[in-house]
């Protein structure tokens, strides 16, 4: 793989990716062909706006949502989940392991697994893992790892089955939303939250929004007077045509066009003010807010950094956990009953760490944990720790994988999002037993929820082949 | 080659600095206008009579705390790059050097360290200084610098965690990253040359006694003075033999098949000609040519430039088209336009466009293009522009920014179609489309159209509404 390559995986939308697609990609994609290009930019400017009459922005009573979030840095998957009965982990992590529940300030929580507990800072997940609302998936990973941040995010995010087919020009999840209605004109059908869009929420057709944790006068937002309604169109005008100036300058256009949609749209979720100091919990309470506000988005990203705790891991990791555990409990917190079954959280990072410690911290390591949160997943333990006997670890005195991260992509996919995870993933993966009841089906015992606000208008998705 | 046309000079004054048309004649781009091109580039590369660079006050301030001190180098670093010039700098008031503040912009992405986790303004102004004062010279010098010399070293020591490293615990996170990112590129070295690497930065060390500067201090019964096979080459390696074998070394490396120097010098040659021209993958035929002239050169930095920058392809449409600005470059597209400083436009959410200087998102540094096309970032540009050039400038101090007299010489009244270029012309844009001319003068017309004064008068607040129109079009992203 070129360096080029490289550069291009992660957190970045690719050179050719939807934005920088050229107007003939974009209209052949939809279907339209180089005929409507001909036509030139009045035909142009139409098909534009017929796509807009695509773009059902809301979902179904049954449409399932996800919520990524990726811990930036190569999470710690033995000082997450942890294995503290294994005579192999005390020896390897001297200075940084956590112990038996109950014996004392360096106690791992109790999960009623055997040899098994949630790091200390977990404290409300745990409570969550009692209701059952949180599988933890064991050694997840990729073979062959090879250990560097930004190869193990690109395979993450890129989720093809074998050697990416167009050098990581899309990801998993947007090749999921290009199977949507709308796709090629919803923006909101995807939300990153944060500055920029990370390569998984780009698809051939799909591009996923942007969104800051908060907006307050931003641009287009008001439109109370003709003449900022007429700067705002003059701004978002200069999509309906080519630029003449290629990729970049059509890109930024098209960019803009967005922004000024979303103005309208997304006003809502940013009525209150957010401002937690955990940016974290900022990024969560938003999206639940988008969720209550109805407007359509299946799958948002969000992203907590500083997991490369290659020193000093003990209180770097615990701050992290514990951000991780409010933002969970924030989320849950502001995200409205009657969407409380349509939601999935699945966390994700590129690698876990090296077993043995280097002192104090950890270096790179390859298997980790993910979390799978919500009402309808099947709590528990999944999958199958790794092994930390000497003659269980690979050649780097690394974790072996024992699960295939698409394996869970793909669980995602077929159970919860409920499409066919094989064009979209390249290969065949089979179910993990994660989720317990498709969306919106309530758990058994409980309450009928509340009915949806009246306010939202929902109609229902037509599907629409795959371009 | 034949003089250079308006635009091709415009266009080496934007991508080797800021951009040189502002500012009343004569201006860099005037003066570059019709000049032979290797003397126009001979005028950039010259550091004659460069500004030194003293930090700010605030930064020396006892009394600041650390990430004032950061915020007060932001601003300082802006005023640099927003009034330096090429042409009409004087021994007796020098100004910044517009090439030496756009190659430390560069180097910070490419040695990135973040204050987020350094957390010490001296270790970052250090390296900053490290980046402008070294980074023209020779790359081997540089980094080596960077990664072992006082007061330049301890950032990176810092932020990628080789000061707890030490012969019983060897930390890999240095030797992986100066392999990945800084010098050969990944996949060009395994596992077991990460581990030799990492035993290799035993011992280079933050000053344990040293609490209140922290700088730099090689322990040596902290090193790991045995043999270790780095690149299939079996010596007693140490931290500063290892950044010579990545730069300069030639001896074939099992991995690549080629000397650790080829390597090294493709890579970097290639992420500078991108981050000047435009993005080209490896196997481009520039890279290699680029690398083997700089080897040629002993990779020195400014004769990569000089080759770059008289190549036919940095003068191509696929260069002018190239590339967007990274909201720095946006924000200080702005300040020259206007003539605002950083003081009366504070870019409060640059972490929200994408790029805060001194925080780069990871030791990656940042990416380019599309990285700042999300609609977030691209939303807090247009706010950028709408809080500090739509709203409010005529409350800031002078100068008074783009009132018509001062801003388009006085003829009065204009059409649209004139006011339209003038502004154009006045935020450095030497190539408009005719589809963004025609946008933005049927815009104008319609505001004079609905205006209630019939003589339409060209009050400010067109002025601004105008210059707002300029800086989100198409056109003013381009790099």
């Amino acid at each position: 793989m070129t360096e080029a390559e490289a550069a291009l995986r992660n957190l970045s939308i690719p050179a050719g990716g939807p934005n920088g697609m050229s107007r003939r990609t974009f209209l052949q994609a939809l279907g339209l062909g180089a005929g409507a290009m001909g036509a030139g930019a009045a035909i142009g400017s139409n098909v534009l706006e017929r796509l807009e009459a695509f773009g059902v922005s809301s979902t179904t009573a049954n449409d399932g949502i996800l919520v990524l979030v990726m811990l930036d840095g190569g999470n710690d998957g033995l000082n997450t989940v942890i294995p503290y009965a294994d005579a192999n982990y005390r020896t390897l992590r001297p200075s940084i392991r956590y112990d038996a529940p109950g014996t004392g300030a360096n106690a791992a929580l109790d999960i009623g697994v055997a040899g098994f507990g949630l790091h200390p800072s977990l404290v409300q997940l745990r409570q969550r893992y009692a209701q059952g609302q949180v599988a933890i998936v064991n050694g997840v990973g990729y073979q062959p790892p090879d250990m560097s941040h930004f190869s193990w995010m690109g395979y993450w995010m890129n989720g093809w089955s074998t050697a990416p087919p167009n050098s990581y020009a899309n990801g998993w999840v947007g090749r999921y939303l290009d199977t949507l209605a709308g796709a090629a004109s919803d923006e909101l059908l995807g939300v990153c939250v944060g500055q920029t869009v990370p390569l998984h929420m780009v698809g051939s057709v799909a591009r996923a929004a942007g969104l800051p944790t908060s907006l307050s006068d931003a641009f287009g937002m008001d439109r109370s007077t003709t003449s900022d309604v007429r700067l705002f169109d003059t701004i978002a005008g200069y999509s309906t045509a080519s630029t003449g100036l290629d990729q970049w300058g059509d890109s930024y256009a098209r960019t803009m066009k967005g922004v000024l949609d979303l103005a309208t749209r997304v006003k809502p979720a940013y009525a209150q003010p957010n401002d937690s100091n955990d940016d974290i919990v900022r990024q969560l309470t938003l999206v639940a807010r988008l969720i209550n506000a109805g407007l359509g988005t299946r799958v948002f990203h969000t992203h907590l950094g500083g997991f490369d705790t290659h020193a000093d891991q003990r209180p770097q990791h615990a701050d992290l956990m514990g951000a991780f555990d409010r933002g969970i409990a924030a989320f849950y917190a502001t995200l409205q009953a009657q969407f409380q079954n349509n939601v999935t959280i699945l966390t994700f990072s590129e690698f876990g760490r090296r077993p043995e410690e280097n002192q104090a911290g950890t270096d790179h390591g390859t298997a980790s944990v993910n979390f799978v949160i919500g009402t309808n997943v099947k709590g528990g333990m999944h999958g199958t720790p790794p092994g930390l006997a000497p003659a269980k670890l690979d050649r780097n005195r690394n974790l072996v994988s024992t699960v295939d991260f698409r394996t869970v992509y793909a669980t995602m996919l077929r159970d919860w999002l409920q499409v066919d995870p094989l064009p979209i993933l390249g290969g065949q993966y089979p179910s993990m037993d994660l989720i317990a009841r498709a969306p919106n089906v309530d758990p058994p015992g409980t309450s009928v929820p509340p009915p949806r606000g009246a306010t939202v208008h929902r109609a229902r998705r037509t599907r629409v082949k795959t371009p | 080659m034949a003089p250079l046309s308006a635009q091709d000079a415009a266009h080496l004054l934007r991508r080797s600095g800021f951009g040189g048309g502002w500012g009343a004649a004569p201006n860099d781009l005037t003066a570059f206008t019709g000049m032979e091109l290797t003397d126009a580039v001979e005028l950039v590369l010259s550091p004659a009579n460069v500004a030194a660079d003293p930090p700010p006050a605030e930064y020396a301030d006892p009394n600041k705390g650390d990430w004032e001190r950061v915020w007060a180098l932001t601003g300082w670093w802006f005023e640099r790059m927003r009034t330096g010039r090429v042409t009409g700098r004087t021994a007796g008031a020098p100004q910044a050097s517009p090439l030496q503040e756009k190659m430390t912009l560069f180097w910070h992405g490419h040695f990135a360290s973040s204050e987020d986790k350094v957390n010490n303004a001296t270790h970052m102004y250090d390296q900053h200084h490290a980046f402008r004062s070294l980074g023209l010279g020779n790359f081997q010098d540089l980094a080596l610098a960077i990664t072992t010399a006082p007061q330049a070293c301890e950032a990176m020591l810092r932020y990628l965690d080789n000061d707890p490293n030490e012969k019983e615990n060897p930390n890999e996170n240095l030797s992986r990253e100066l392999m990945e990112l800084f010098t050969m590129g990944v996949n060009n070295y395994t596992q077991d040359d990460v581990t030799a690497g990492a035993r290799a930065w035993t011992g280079y060390n933050i000053d344990d006694t040293d609490t209140g500067n922290h700088t730099f201090r090689y322990y040596p019964e902290r090193h790991d003075t045995g043999m270790k096979t780095l690149l299939g080459v079996t010596a007693a390696w140490d931290g500063p033999g290892m950044v010579r074998h990545l730069c300069t070394g030639t001896t074939v490396n099992p991995v690549t098949n080629e000397a650790p120097t080829v390597t090294t010098s493709k890579y970097v040659a290639r992420k500078i000609w991108s981050f000047l021209a435009y993005p080209i993958p490896s196997t481009d035929p520039l890279v290699a040519s680029l690398a083997a002239n700089w080897r040629t050169n002993g990779l020195n930095v400014t004769a990569l430039l000089r080759d770059v920058f008289t190549r036919p392809e940095f003068y191509s449409t696929t260069a002018k088209h190239g590339l967007l600005r990274s909201p720095v470059e946006f924000v200080v597209a702005i300040l020259r336009s206007t003539g605002l400083a950083i003081d009366q436009a504070i870019p409060w959410d640059l972490g929200e466009m994408g790029q805060q200087p001194f925080y780069p998102p990871n030791v990656a540094g940042w990416k380019q293009n599309g990285y700042w096309l999300s609609t977030s970032a691209a939303w807090y540009r247009a706010n950028y522009v709408q809080n500090n050039v739509r709203w409010g400038v005529n409350d800031r101090p002078a100068p008074k920014f783009l009132s018509w007299t001062g801003w388009v010489g006085g003829t009065y009244p204009m059409t649209p179609a004139q006011a339209v270029d003038s502004a154009f012309a006045t935020c450095g844009v030497t190539e408009v489309s005719a589809g963004t001319r025609t946008r933005v003068v049927d815009w104008l017309t319609a505001q004079r159209a609905a205006s209630n004064s019939p003589a339409f008068e060209w009050r400010d607040w067109q002025w601004l509404n105008l210059a707002t129109n300029v800086f989100l079009s198409p056109e003013f992203q381009l790099a």
